[in-house]
């Protein structure tokens, strides 16, 4: 089952401690070149993912049992470590894309290891299996030298947060559609990856530094991206065309290379840029949910939220409604169900969301009838309900 | 000469004798899995006040029976895990994903014999049972073992339960909530001689 508080917890621990790391490293050495800001960037995501990943509790098994587990404990730490050896190259940039492209070209094959996939009496023949490789292998090298172009011709900020929103984006389409554990392994790498960038960037704005985003939070963000949504695909039940937006709506950055934008205020173009890349994401998303509410609500159990004849239902009353009995009165009455609930909801995040909503609106519902009894000319009958009126149409 | 083809030939028709005698042909029957009149089915508790109940279209196997020397019978059993049925597509969808039975890694559930031994009413079969990439050796007890000639066709058929922990194969603790980690699996299989 998701555990949305779980998850809030992971983020902000894998945050922290990255933030934490990062800035204490950043800060001791902040004349140095960008190895060193590579090599502290990779200590500060190291650290917060154990963080994230042990307040989680994933299961992960050495030898590697799965495509998950190999995603996190060979895929990620490999394309740190070439990240690092690739900054401390000083401008043998040659050395560095072969180690770049061999990982690349490396990641299909390690992530489907003996799945049935590859297997000699399993569902593709050998010529699939390598069309397939190849194909995947070159998509996780387009993407990851476009973000690193991008990111020399002075893209900034920018340009992880859009890595980070495909990442959590890929997590929660991947969970959406039953993988849990897989999508529920994004949450921390995302909370890292932003929180080092967030830390680089603020340490280093105000320099001369080429760039105060390191190369490595784009690479292993653009590999974990990949990692995520290659996981989901094969072995969870994401579409291609879900797995292939999300993996191409970070390119949208480019739009920053249009003449028209590019001479614009930084602050411009980067927001600019990020709804060019949430707009891909949010359809995503929405589709996504469309399936799970069709397919993967109703096994969880939601039929509180299955209403469809009525088009009221009654609420219990809550237990911190404590405004005496016209409170109790306006908590018991008939209350309009909103048209996103009626098709059933998403358990997770959109259901806390939906529970914050609802003791909000007890509390707003308890205060104004509060007011009314203290008032000493005493309500009038239609006022409370005028009230809730006007509550039901603000939320 | 003619002394030692009489011997001979005597010989020959005591071998022949000892032959028409025997029970069987072979010390060892082999049969195939009969799909049609088999079933794997099991279930599970949810929430711990009910079973949800499913059940593997697609097995195959094959035993092998030594009525003289129940020792040397084997057993063997592969389960398509992607063949997971239990009334419910979705769920059905569900239960092949990683956070289960994680069909695409881990095909098949298979299980072989590594000792037999008769004991009343069939046999106690020791042997690995293989589920989502965790082999444990388990016992199972047979129940069965009765021969039926049907229409020219040799058949003989067993019963028996297992109970077991999916903690104890890996599965993913996290989704061991609503549904238990105990699960019953109950193989009815009918084998068809060769």
């Amino acid at each position: 089952m998701p555990e949305p508080l779980l998850y809030f917890k992971a983020m902000g621990t894998s945050a922290l401690v990255s933030a934490v790391i990062a800035l204490a490293l950043l800060k001791t050495r902040s004349e140095a070149g960008p190895g060193w800001r590579n090599f502290a960037s990779a200590v500060a995501i190291s650290a917060g993912l154990f963080a994230g990943y042990g307040l989680l509790s994933l299961q992960l098994a050495w030898p590697p049992r799965n495509g998950l587990d190999r995603l996190l404990t060979i895929i990620i730490p490999l394309a740190l470590c070439i990240e690092v050896i690739a900054a401390f190259q000083h401008g043998r940039l040659r050395v560095a894309w072969l180690l770049r492209l061999s990982l690349a070209a490396a990641v299909p094959r390690i992530l489907l290891h003996d799945s049935v996939y590859l297997r000699t009496t399993g569902e593709w023949t050998a010529m699939q299996s390598f069309a397939t490789l190849a194909t995947c292998g070159c998509l996780l090298f387009v993407v990851w030298w476009s973000m690193s172009l991008l990111l020399k011709r002075g893209a900034r900020l920018a340009l992880p947060i859009s890595i980070c929103l495909a990442a959590q984006c890929a997590g929660a389409t991947v969970m959406m559609a039953g993988y849990i554990k897989g999508g529920a392994a994004a949450i921390p790498l995302v909370a890292t990856l932003l929180a080092t960038a967030v830390v680089a960037w603020l340490v280093k704005k105000n320099t001369q530094v080429e760039n105060p985003v390191p190369q490595i939070i784009v690479g292993a963000g653009v590999v974990s991206l990949f990692g995520i949504l290659f996981v989901g695909k094969f072995f969870g039940r994401v579409s291609n065309e879900h797995a292939l937006a999300m993996l191409f709506a970070p390119l949208l950055c480019w739009i920053s290379e249009l003449p028209l934008l590019r001479n614009r205020k930084p602050w411009m173009i980067a927001v600019i840029q990020l709804l060019a890349v949430v707009i891909p994401l949010t359809t995503v998303l929405f589709l996504s949910k469309q399936n799970f509410d069709r397919d993967m609500s109703p096994l969880l159990g939601n039929t509180e939220q299955t209403s469809r004849t009525g088009e009221t239902q009654s609420q219990l009353p809550a237990e911190h409604g404590t405004a005496g009995e016209h409170s109790n009165l306006l908590l018991h009455a008939p209350r309009i169900v909103p048209a996103d609930r009626r098709e059933g909801g998403f358990h997770g995040l959109a259901r806390m969301s939906f529970l914050l909503r609802q003791m909000l609106l007890n509390h707003v519902l308890a205060a104004v009838s509060q007011r009314a009894i203290v008032q000493k000319d005493g309500p009038s009958p239609q006022r409370p309900d005028t009230n809730r009126r006007r509550c039901f149409h603000r939320f | 000469m003619p002394r030692f083809t009489s011997v001979s030939i005597f010989l020959l028709a005591i071998g022949m004798l000892a032959n028409a005698g025997s029970p069987t042909a072979s010390a060892a029957d082999e049969y195939d899995y009969d799909l049609v009149h088999s079933s794997v089915s099991f279930k599970a508790r949810h929430l711990d006040i009910s079973w949800i109940h499913g059940r593997f279209n697609d097995v195959a196997g094959k035993f092998s029976l030594d009525r003289e020397d129940p020792t040397k019978s084997t057993f063997a059993l592969t389960i398509k895990a992607d063949s997971v049925d239990t009334a419910n597509k979705a769920r059905d969808e569900h239960l092949r994903q990683p956070d289960y039975f994680d069909t695409k890694q881990y095909p098949t559930i298979e299980f072989k014999s590594t000792s037999t031994k008769a004991i009343e009413g069939g046999y106690e079969v020791t042997g690995d049972f293989t589920m989502h990439g965790t082999t444990q050796k388990i016992i199972l007890v047979l129940k069965g073992g009765k021969e039926h000639d049907f229409k020219g066709t040799k058949r003989v058929a067993f019963s028996t339960e297992l109970a077991l922990k999916r903690s104890d194969y890996g599965f993913d603790k996290k989704a061991i909530g609503p549904i238990g980690d105990k699960a019953l699996i109950m193989i009815d299989c009918e084998g068809v001689r060769k």
